[in-house]
């Protein structure tokens, strides 16, 4: 029961996933991703474009449906001066 | 670092084939939150501009063209060959590329974006978003001068100064992560307090030739 509810999950996801890559413009990406509805698309939307024109909306439709509660840790990077991994500031 | 709870399934790492330590699962799929950053690659030229022959024509020209490119001219004088302008135009600055995701489709984007959304772990299955905000402040002295030791030709120096604040916010609860500000000068770069480094573009020399 739970694999098949969880098989179901990742393959839903997965078409969204693939539908939003094939998607070249923000504008496109940002209407499927607001047709879809769920937070996963929304995700998948601010993934694909972290500086798109609707990263705002996408963040407070997250926010709007609850989707998007804990604080995040600051984000970590691998940077190529100097190697290794270092905070992104 | 793996979190593989999802829905109340605990999904081994291995199980899925996945060896890199940034990927998560987030909606029941894995999704890889690496960030990569590549410094800007080029050093920032100091390079004169050759405007022509004529000083006049050259010195009305750059004006013009600053004024066109979107800068504020703070001050022009034609007897001493002194331009001021500054600007909040992020383009002027080059921090830089960083990637996310994962490495063989990353999506890119430049360092000196004004506003970026990152999206980092916040907890077994679960992710969320930090508000990434560059801010930019340029000033710039342009001096036109004819140059008789270089054939007569009018060329225009830039001495600019920038200013770049960097600053990370939860979009959850817009708590401010980090805010620092750094400055540089004349073909120097600046670094934040960790890995991000900034210099000039190159941009406002290019500015006073129309470019």
């Amino acid at each position: 029961m739970f694999v098949r509810a969880f098989l179901l999950t990742m393959f839903a996801g997965s078409q969204t996933v693939k539908a939003q890559n094939n998607l070249t413009s923000d504008e496109e990406a940002w209407s499927y991703a607001v047709s879809i509805g769920t937070a996963a698309a929304i995700r998948e939307y601010l993934r694909n474009f972290p500086t798109g024109d609707h990263i705002e909306d996408a963040v407070r439709l997250l926010l709007d449906s609850g989707a998007l509660t804990s604080t995040g840790a600051l984000p970590q990077m691998q940077t190529t001066a100097g190697g290794g991994t270092r905070s992104l500031y | 670092m793996f979190y593989g709870i999802s829905k109340g399934i605990a999904i081994p790492a291995l199980a899925l084939g996945l060896s890199a330590c940034s990927t998560y699962i987030i909606d029941g799929e894995p999704v890889d939150l690496g960030i990569r950053y590549a410094p800007p690659s080029v050093a920032a030229s100091t390079a004169p501009v050759n405007l022509g022959p004529n000083y006049l024509a050259a010195f009305r020209a750059a004006r013009a063209n600053l004024r066109a490119a979107g800068f504020t001219i703070v001050s022009a004088n034609q007897n001493s060959g002194i331009i001021k302008v500054e600007s909040n135009d992020p383009a002027l600055i080059d921090c830089g590329t960083i990637s996310v995701g994962p490495r063989d489709a990353p999506r890119r984007f430049s360092g000196n974006a004004a506003t970026s959304m990152i999206e980092v772990p916040a907890g077994p299955g679960q992710s969320s978003f930090i508000r990434r905000s560059v801010a930019a402040y340029t000033v710039a002295d342009i001096s036109v001068a004819a140059q008789p030791s270089r054939g007569g030709g009018v060329l225009a120096t830039v001495s600019e100064t920038q200013t770049v604040s960097l600053t990370l916010t939860q979009t959850t609860d817009g708590s401010e992560a980090f805010s620092e500000t750094i400055s540089f000068s004349n073909g120097e770069s600046g670094r934040f307090s960790r890995a991000l480094i900034c210099q000039s573009s190159g941009k406002t020399a290019a500015a006073i030739a129309g470019g």
